[in-house]
């Protein structure tokens, strides 16, 4: 009867309602630097048979199609897009990009990270009060392996060359002096990454342990300093994706209006 | 009189059948790769046709009319749908309707059945396994399970259906062709269609793939909606006339028969 037709519709209006959440959230993010858009996948649900395939009639005629009933809709999963953003120009020389799928790993508190350890795309380094590179998020987790560029007035200029090496040039100047080497992880499989906020992603059993290395290795990618990964999100595509999934949501609420009309109908039938 | 209450209300069940079918199919309008169901009504036989009773009593008249309808047990309709680029590298959209991909679902204490998909939504697992978005391993054109170094550099799908890192073929998508696949082929959700009989798959040498791109669903969304509508208010017409029948047939037993 149309209660079918009333969860299907129901579903539908529940994934799709994912579905912006995730667009919003999406838009909303589309000047974070470092940004990842998420998609939504979504996958029919189990079907209701009706009549089996390949039931005989009294003729003793194979009926050769099927009779079943969808009963609706629901999210797969969410899948990130991990297209590297383009590079933007900031002048800021603790500013880095990866051109690469490697990610810049750092320390933060057990509460966000089993292991103390999160990644991230966005390359927004400063330096804290005790010398040490921070990233510039909320908390200020520490690089890992941490990387000391010493105390204010020892340090004229900082660069990061493209193998990841971080060079100080001491006030009274002469040759650059390494402090440390900025080292990547990459995962096997990205998309079982966990956001956890703060442009920070960590690590899950899907994703697959990091595989560690230097930038300008494999498919690490070189490291371009004085420059951001801009976000990823491409807003019109994301708009359109919208008004998609809103009109579509629209749809499955007119589906259940006519469900409960059906409903209405055949409840009334019976006369008193 | 009654046999007319009995058509109607075959037109009920029917239509409300109908609704339910196209509900799910506006429910998945969004579903990459989804493919509508078919939900087609057929004329019934009059009973004594149904039936093949010669001995009973015939009502030439009322056998004219037939036995209302029922529904026509049909699959999904499986001709290709749009196909909307993504730019994704792991994206992929077959463009002629009879071609599918191949995966393998699992079933529970290590047991696993083949089945096709036409979502192309492609990721990699932790162990390199290339999976489907809803999890199911996706095989190579050996019929195999692909699995992939993903250390070794940036994965995509060309054109031809290959798999490619740093510029070399690793290992082909095993897509195949389906003759008639609505007579072949169920959904059994989850994106998949499961074979109804034997193993139809067909090996595909020549098929046409967009890469970074997918194929939106088989639904379309204004269609799906009058379909919705339509269905029921044809449930709704017949439930009225019920109801009609219903007022004649007391008009009949309490008006027209009453003794003074």
């Amino acid at each position: 009867m149309a209660v079918a037709a009333l969860h299907a519709a129901a579903s539908g209006m529940n994934a799709l309602s994912t579905k912006i959440d995730v667009l919003a959230n999406n838009l909303a993010n589309v000047n974070t630097d470092g940004f990842k858009a998420s998609r939504v996948n979504f996958e029919d649900m189990l079907y209701q048979q009706k009549v089996q395939p390949g039931v005989e009639n009294d003729e003793g005629a194979r009926n050769p199609g099927l009779l079943q009933v969808g009963l609706g809709v629901r999210v797969s999963n969410t899948q990130f897009d991990f297209e590297i953003g383009s590079p933007r120009q900031t002048g800021k020389p603790t500013d880095v990009y990866i051109e690469g799928d490697g990610f810049f790993r750092v320390s933060v508190g057990a509460d966000r990270s089993p292991d103390g350890i999160a990644y991230t795309r966005n390359g927004a380094f400063f330096v804290n009060s005790e010398g040490n590179l921070t990233l510039g998020s909320d908390r200020g987790p520490l690089l890992d392996p941490p990387i000391n560029v010493g105390a204010a007035d020892e340090v004229a200029s900082i660069r990061i060359d493209p193998v990841g090496r971080v060079l100080v040039t001491p006030p009274e100047g002469g040759e650059p002096e390494e402090v440390g080497q900025i080292e990547l992880s990459m995962f096997v499989n990205p998309n079982g990454l966990m956001s956890v906020g703060g442009n920070l992603y960590v690590e899950s059993d899907i994703s697959g342990p990091p595989i560690d290395g230097e930038p300008d290795t494999d498919a690490f990618g070189a490291l371009l300093s004085q420059h951001l990964e801009s976000s990823n999100v491409d807003p019109v595509t994301e708009l359109v994706t919208l008004i998609r999934a809103q009109r579509a949501f629209e749809l499955n609420s007119q589906t259940i209006q006519a469900a409960d009309e059906t409903l209405r109908v055949v409840s009334n039938l019976r006369r008193f | 009189m009654y046999y007319g209450l009995y058509l109607s209300a075959s037109g009920v069940l029917a239509n409300t059948h109908r609704q339910d079918v196209f509900a799910n199919n506006l429910a998945n309008v969004e579903t990459a790769g989804f493919k509508p169901m078919l939900a087609d009504v057929r004329q019934r036989p009059a009973e004594s046709v149904e039936d093949r009773l010669p001995f009973r009593d015939r009502q030439p008249l009322l056998d004219r009319l037939g036995g209302g309808v029922l529904v026509e047990p049909r699959g999904a309709a499986f001709s290709a749908a749009a196909v909307n680029e993504t730019g994704r590298p792991l994206d992929a959209a077959l463009l002629e309707g009879d071609t599918f991909f191949s995966v393998e679902v699992g079933l529970g204490q290590g047991r696993t059945q083949t089945r096709v998909t036409r979502n192309g939504q492609f990721v990699t697992d932790a162990q390199g396994f290339l999976r489907t978005s809803n999890g199911h391993r996706v095989l190579g054109e050996d019929d195999r399970p692909i699995q992939l170094d993903t250390g070794a550099g940036r994965i995509e799908i060309d054109a031809r259906g290959w798999l490619r890192q740093n510029g070399e073929d690793v290992v082909q998508l095993g897509v195949s062709r389906i003759d008639q696949p609505g007579g072949q082929l169920r959904p059994a959700g989850d994106n998949t269609f499961a074979f109804l009989a034997d193993d139809p798959r067909l090996p595909a040498d020549d098929f046409g793939l967009a890469p970074k791109s997918l194929e939106a669903s088989g639904a379309d969304p204004i269609a799906t909606l009058m379909q919705v509508v339509s269905s029921s208010k044809s449930a709704m017409g017949n439930a009225t006339m019920m109801r009609y029948q219903d007022a004649m047939i007391d008009r009949a037993v309490n008006t027209l028969g009453k003794v003074s």
